[in-house]
């Protein structure tokens, strides 16, 4: 009885024990499957990718080793064969491939034996090209074998020591062979100046030959530049910054990566640069061989030699002329008070009052002419004047003997403008005397001569026509009708009369001329230019509302092309153009006749 | 101790271990069966404690449906929101989240095992639009705290495969910041990623594979581009950016791609290798999605459509700060040296640069339907933009400078530019000053142009060769010129030109004259003239109020119908003056050249009109047939039909394709007389003509219609008529005589001797008997030894009514009357032949005595029975012969 009852519960036991064993087999072996399925590529390069510090490309076959490394800032550089910084675009690209690779478990190395295969049957020997990224916990290393048949895979060989004892091979996209073809300078940054372009506070050149040294300096205060030595004088924005972008597109050509065979030479330039607190010196050496157009260069940020092109010394030269401020004028009528123009017998003189108009004098040394100047004549004068550029700087400093020599102690012209704040700009003009196109001027404030070019005459004109009032009206003369009238009484004897309050009556009060001729009108008509015009209409200003009927009467030919339309007032003996807005205006009034004609 | 306690004690742990075995089989029974089991979680319940999770930003909730628990620890939900301010911003379906189960046994690492996701979407915070999907998300521990990602995300239509591993290991203290950062951020993603979207429309879809990495408060992220076929608009891009969440945080992106096509329907552009440089930095004043820092490069950019060729590398930079932008724009290369500065401050735009060209290695052309030209040629282009400090347009901002040197726009001939304008604050542009001196022609003008629509105007004077500016203005400039020659001197001309860019045809207006000397149109001559342009939407015209050439002055006008009209009219003219027929015919059109071929004037006073229509397959009306009225007089000879003709006056018409010509006054051979003529249809050559000569010199009369072009045909055929030496004429002429004639007769012009009609001739003030006529009358008769006193055979009067019969005049009575006798004939003369058949009776008058006709005759009559007499033979020479007739 006891031997049955213990026979029973050592059965339970018994099954107990191996039922529990079966569990714990079961579930052992379900997490291992998790674990192995765990088992892939893309963790192992994740993991190494999260905290990637340095990578090293070893290529035997071309006795080649690359190595990039990151810095504290998390900037990549060069490290092997040359520091330099990388570029990061490249390098991206990289590691997006590398974390895309699809490879797929194939076999581990330790059952290559079995299935009788070797590692050089997937590729992999001494030779073989291996890649291996470094972590800051872990490392991944990777061979890279032959590619398949189809050509769109590659056998790739790890060997993870932190977790696996043994190899693994894989099979991953063949993308990544490009990325072993790939050379040096595909890697580094193509630039040399690693500063941006509105990060640059100075920028100097210095270069000596055997007699002299010359150093050009540049200094930005504010986001103006001017140029520090070797004068002082403003320099155009535009052409500095130009510059400066050309300096920092400035592409390296290749590495010196051995020592150089001998001492470099005396450097032919030498560009110093200061940007966010940094100073870089770059110099600029010939090769010994003039084979090449290529110039070794050294910059104290980098402690290697390079190649860049020999165009780059035309880039540092000459800056004095390159970058000078070539407009002469920047006039703004509200701060000018006066602008004389003399030339030899005569001289033009316009100054501006208390209320903004402006006053001329004409004198031609026997006769003088006072008169109301109109402003958009003068607008246009300080316009045409800021636009002017100097073609080519010839002397900086001129000595006594010089200005005589260039004719300034006789000029052609003088130009003073009197500025508000008693500021005063003075320039002497002086034809050239080899009869070429330019206009030399002598510009005293800045003490240099320069050409100028030739259509700076058309400005100097000391005659006043061109500068009087515009209005034809007398002043306060406000007309309420105007009778238009045609003068060819055997065609066309219409007569318009136009009421003030339409808009065509606005327009046409605003009559003034265009331009004044130099010609006396008569009741038929006038000559300009050697060509009689003779008056085709007539146009009457009225004004009736009031006790005194006051009129004024203009003669007017017919339209002259597309653009012209003389009108006369032969009282005031005036003979003038008149504005495009008038004659579009007249035009409407008086269509040209075609429908009758045909 | 007893084997009875022994056993007890034995069986008493035997039950223990057996106990325990049994609890340790049902804990795994039990843990295998709950790790299977799924257990709904009410959705309150769930909430509340997604409320109670530290680290959730302010103003996020969770949401969720369907959410239950696998196992020990997994989370299931089939719907899972999370919102922003009470809106939905990411919407998931299927979510599974494992969790760390130890965790319960009080382990510290993070709680989150990984993270499936079968499908989302981020939803714009203002609009129920989607962003972006995603789809297969896997994110999972790796080690430590890192975890992998992988996803496959659509967004706005582009499909990216991502990759990551992110480290979530971070102090709480630090996490507080990050929280508004990170919201910071988020905004600021948000807007640069609506940004995007919207630029998207046009771009197809492209695959990109992505790798992230966050670690430090700092996520990076890179792109590279998988598919490029030949045909996608982007080749090789990729892309690597980073977002730290510093303070204040900061962005950056760098990117690059093989090339980039956009294209806008009228021209195709390829970006090559272009580069981008972006940096953000964040704060919560700045609003704006633009970086601080961006610089752009393109080595070169090909166009292809209606502009083509290539432009030259260039740098974009642009660097914002808190009251400013500044874009500028670099070109380094042989073509083009460029540094264009645009300054956004004060609420405008202030731009300043320069632009060095040498226009000869430029080569881009633009397709245009005047061809495709060269855009730019020549040595030297310089524009210098400045602000202007001096304006006089109101609001003319920017003050540029042109200035060109051996320069040719749009292969017109090279020349020199100066160019002087203003823009203004909505880009209009205004050209104030501009000057030209190119081919032969130097102008200076104006120019002016505004958009929406692009409106110009084009003010110029100057000596302008047509020519020149052709390139310039389209087809519809020269065919205006086209009919023009010039000579050395360019015309002068003073234009006033508007229109519209691409506007509807017609939108352009010229009003303009050309003052031009020693000028052919066709093969009129013209020394001086001046032609008044004026072109609308209509038509052109041009006028000319005086044009002078060699032998006088002339005035008229030329209409052109417009184009887009369709019209079936070629043009209208009127003239009048002196005009110099033979030369400048052709200007009347070919319809009217050719009707008027025959008549060979040099000059010619005429006043008319006409309107000239394009030959048709069929015309369409009567309306639509050339038709003119010319007045014309001439004292100066002329010819019609070779036809000499002194003077004339009258008129040729020309109306509903019938020609007519009435002259009133023709003086011709020394006679005067009227003439007129009409065609009788226009479906053939048929013409009426009537023509009444008075006092006409005998001979020359004759001579000239012997001789008239009408007449040459039967020349041809009979070249061995005779023809009268010119001294036999003089002394013909020498003997008198008047011919008056008139007839009206009707034929094809084309065939002279098909004509019927009637008239009558007479011929007076001559001795008929002696002139050459029917070989010489008083010779011939004189032959007959006729017993006739001597002025029997005198005539003085010749009197013919006649009828025309095609080739041949027949006369039923012809009356050769003298004081003595009467000759009275009938019969014809053949025109084509040249030959006479008449029977002609001789009459003596009055009591006559002849005595031996008395003795021969019966001197009742004796007359009629003896002097029947036929004529016969060639007009010149006739064979006279006795024809007797039966007696009663």
């Amino acid at each position: 009885m006891v031997t049955q009852r213990t026979l029973t519960m050592k059965n339970r036991t018994i099954i107990l024990i191996i039922a529990n064993l079966i569990l714990v087999a079961y579930i052992f072996f379900n997490l291992q499957e998790e674990k192995k399925t765990a088992l892939n590529f893309e963790t192992s390069v994740f993991t190494t990718l999260s905290n990637l510090n340095a990578l090293e490309f070893t290529f035997p076959s071309q006795n080649k080793f690359l190595a990039l490394q990151k810095n504290q800032s998390g900037d990549w550089h060069l490290s092997t064969p040359v520091s330099w910084p990388a570029e990061p675009l490249g390098l991206s690209n990289f590691l997006t491939s590398l974390s895309h690779l699809d490879a797929k478990f194939l076999v581990f190395t330790t059952e290559l034996e079995r299935r009788g295969e070797l590692l050089t049957d997937y590729g992999f020997d001494e030779n073989s090209s291996f890649f291996v990224l470094k972590g800051k916990e872990n490392n991944l290393k990777f061979k890279l074998g032959k590619i398949t048949r189809d050509e769109n895979f590659v056998y790739l060989l790890t060997g993870d020591d932190n977790e696996h004892a043994e190899g693994i091979i894989w099979k991953a996209s063949s993308g990544i062979i490009k990325w072993a073809e790939r050379e040096l300078a595909d890697w580094a940054l193509p630039h040399f100046i690693h500063f941006p372009l509105y990060a640059m506070d100075e920028i100097s050149t210095s270069s000596s030959d055997e007699s002299y040294s010359k150093q050009t300096k540049l200094v930005r205060i504010n986001n103006d530049w001017t140029f520090t030595l070797p004068f002082s004088a403003k320099v155009n924005t535009e052409k500095i910054n130009f510059l400066l972008n050309q300096l920092i597109s400035e592409k390296i050509l290749g590495f010196y990566s051995e020592p150089l065979s001998s001492p470099l030479p005396t450097p032919i330039i030498e560009l110093t640069i200061q940007a966010l607190g940094k100073v870089q010196k770059i110099q600029f050496f010939e090769q010994n061989s003039s084979a090449t157009s290529l110039l070794l260069a050294r910059s104290d940020s980098h402690e290697l030699t390079f190649l860049v092109s020999s165009d780059i010394i035309d880039t540092l030269s000459d800056w004095p002329k390159k970058l000078r401020e070539r407009r002469l004028f920047s006039l703004e009528p509200d701060n000018l008070s006066r602008i004389k123009i003399t030339s030899i017998n005569s001289s033009l003189s316009l100054r501006q009052n208390d209320l903004k108009s402006w006053m001329g004098l004409e004198d031609n040394g026997t006769d003088s002419l006072s008169f109301d100047a109109e402003n958009s004549s003068i607008v246009e004068l300080f316009n045409k004047l800021n636009a002017l550029e100097v073609t080519d700087f010839m002397i900086f400093n001129p000595t006594p003997s010089e200005l005589t020599t260039n004719g300034f102690s006789n000029p052609d012209y003088r130009l003073e403008i009197d500025y508000k704040d008693s500021t005063r700009q003075n320039l002497l003009f002086s034809r050239s005397n080899d009869q070429s196109s330019y206009l030399k001027a002598f510009v005293s404030e800045q003490a240099l001569i320069c050409l100028v070019n030739e259509h700076c005459e058309e400005l100097l004109n000391t005659k006043s026509l061109q500068y009087r009032k515009k209005s034809l009206f007398p002043l306060g003369f406000k007309p309420d009708r105007i009778i238009f009238k045609s003068l060819k009484k055997a065609v066309d004897p219409s007569i318009l009369a136009i009421s003030s309050g339409g808009e065509s009556f606005e327009r046409l009060m605003d009559f003034k001329a265009k331009n004044y001729i130099n010609s006396q009108p008569n009741e038929d008509g006038t000559w300009v230019d050697g060509n009689w015009v003779p008056w085709c209409f007539s146009l009457k200003f009225e004004k009736m509302l009031d006790d005194s009927k006051q009129s004024i009467e203009f003669l007017l030919s017919d339209r002259i092309g597309g653009s012209t339309w003389y009108a006369g007032l032969v009282d005031e003996q005036i003979v003038c153009t008149l504005p495009i807005h008038l004659i579009d205006e007249l035009t409407t009034i008086h269509p040209s006749p075609r429908e009758k004609d045909l | 101790m007893k084997p009875s306690r022994t056993y007890k004690s034995l069986a008493a742990i035997e039950e223990k271990i057996k106990f325990a075995l049994l609890l340790f089989l049902i804990g795994q029974i039990f843990y295998l069966s709950f790790s299977n089991m799924r257990i709904p979680l009410p959705p309150v319940i769930l909430d509340k404690i997604i409320e109670n999770i530290d680290g959730i930003p302010p103003g996020f909730s969770i949401h969720s449906k369907g959410s239950s628990l696998h196992g020990f620890s997994e989370l299931h939900f089939n719907e899972l929101g999370i919102y922003r301010d009470n809106e939905i911003i990411v919407n998931l379906h299927n979510l599974e989240i494992h969790i760390n189960p130890e965790l319960l046994a009080g382990d510290h690492s993070p709680p989150l095992l990984s993270l499936f996701l079968t499908k989302g979407s981020i939803i714009l915070k203002t609009g129920t639009k989607e962003l972006a999907n995603f789809k297969n998300i896997a994110f999972e521990k790796n080690r430590g705290s890192n975890y992998q990602l992988s996803a496959d995300v659509d967004f706005a239509g582009h499909e990216i495969r991502f990759h990551g591993c992110f480290d979530l290991s971070h102090n709480s203290a630090h996490r507080k910041n990050s929280d508004e950062k990170i919201l910071e951020v988020l905004d600021q993603a948000e807007k640069l990623l609506v940004e995007l979207e919207k630029q998207n429309e046009f771009i197809p879809r492209t695959k990109f594979n992505a790798f992230a990495n966050w670690s430090n408060n700092s996520l990076s992220l890179k792109l590279n581009q998988v598919d490029d076929t030949d045909d996608h608009f982007i080749k090789g891009l990729s892309l690597t950016s980073t977002i730290e969440l510093c303070d204040p945080p900061k962005a950056q992106v760098v990117a690059k791609a093989d090339s980039i096509k956009l294209s806008n329907g009228s021209i195709d552009s390829e970006f090559l290798q272009p580069r981008i440089n972006l940096f953000w930095k964040f704060s919560p004043k700045n609003n704006s999605s633009l970086p601080k820092h961006c610089r752009a490069s393109f080595k070169q950019v090909k166009l292809n459509g209606i502009i083509e060729g290539t432009m030259p590398s260039f740098d974009i930079e642009t660097v914002q700060d808190s009251n400013q932008i500044n874009v500028q724009v670099f070109s380094h290369s042989d073509v083009a040296q460029t540094c264009l500065h645009s300054i956004w401050k004060d609420l405008r735009w202030k731009h300043q640069g320069f632009v060095d060209i040498r226009p000869e290695l430029f080569d881009l052309k633009a397709k245009l339907p005047q061809g495709t030209l060269r855009i730019l040629d020549g040595k030297k282009l310089q524009i210098r933009i400045s602000e202007n400090h001096s304006p006089m347009v109101s609001g003319g901002l920017t003050q540029f400078s042109v200035l060109a040197h051996d320069f040719s726009s749009l292969e017109t001939p090279r020349g020199q530019f100066r160019l002087l304008g203003e823009l203004s604050k909505d880009g209009s542009i205004y050209v104030n000053d501009a000057y030209g001196k190119f081919g032969r022609s130097e102008a200076k003008g104006s120019y002016k142009q505004t958009w929406n629509p692009a409106e110009f105007r084009f003010l110029v004077k100057g000596t302008c060769f047509p020519p020149d500016i052709a390139n310039w203005l389209g087809t519809w400039w020269m065919p205006i010129w086209k009919e023009f020659s010039f000579k050395e001197e360019a015309p002068v001309g003073d234009f006033s030109i508007t229109g519209i860019w691409g506007g509807e045809p017609g939108t352009s207006r010229t009003v303009g004259s050309v003052q031009a000397n020693n000028i052919s149109y066709q093969d009129f001559s013209i020394t001086e003239s001046e032609i008044v342009v004026m072109i609308d939407e209509k038509s052109t015209d041009l006028y000319a109020d005086k044009i002078s050439h060699s032998a006088g002055q002339i005035e008229g006008c030329l209409f052109f119908p417009h184009k887009k009209l369709n019209s079936p009219l070629n043009f209208k003219f009127r003239v009048s003056g002196d005009f110099p027929f033979d030369d400048a015919k052709s200007i009347l059109g070919p319809t009217a050249e050719k009707s008027l071929n025959n008549l060979k004037a040099p000059l010619l006073k005429c006043e008319g009109s006409g309107a000239v229509y394009k030959t048709l397959p069929e015309p369409l009306s009567d309306v639509n047939l050339t038709s003119f009225t010319l007045g014309i007089n001439s004292s100066i000879p002329t010819t019609y039909s070779g036809i000499p003709i002194q003077s004339l006056s009258g008129t040729i018409e020309r109306q509903k394709g019938i020609l007519k010509g009435f002259f009133p006054r023709i003086e011709m051979a020394e006679g005067e007389g009227a003439i007129s003529f009409e065609e009788i249809s226009r479906e053939s050559d048929l013409v009426k003509i009537h023509l009444n000569m008075d006092g006409a010199n005998r001979v020359k009369l004759i001579d000239a219609i012997e001789h008239a072009k009408l007449m040459e045909a039967s020349k041809d055929e009979n070249p061995s008529l005779d023809k009268t030496p010119m001294d036999s004429r003089e002394e013909e002429n020498n003997l008198g005589g008047k011919l008056n004639i008139s007839f009206t007769a009707e034929g094809p012009i084309s065939d002279p001797m098909q004509f019927v009609g009637s008239g009558i001739s007479v011929l007076t003030d001559v001795e008929i008997g002696s002139i050459n006529f029917l070989g010489g009358i008083r010779s011939k008769l004189g032959a007959f030894n006729l017993p006739l006193p001597s002025d029997a055979l005198s005539f003085n009067r010749l009197e013919a009514p006649f009828f025309i019969d095609h080739q041949f005049l027949r006369f039923d009575e012809i009356n050769l009357s003298g004081p003595l006798s009467l000759l009275v004939a009938n019969g014809d003369i053949n025109l084509e032949t040249k030959e006479v058949n008449l029977i002609a009776d001789l009459k003596l008058a009055g009591n006559l005595k002849i005595p031996l006709v008395k003795q021969l005759i019966n001197l009742a009559d004796p007359l009629p029975k003896m002097t029947s007499i036929k004529i016969a033979g060639p007009w010149a020479n006739p064979a006279w012969q006795i024809h007797l007739t039966p007696g009663p």
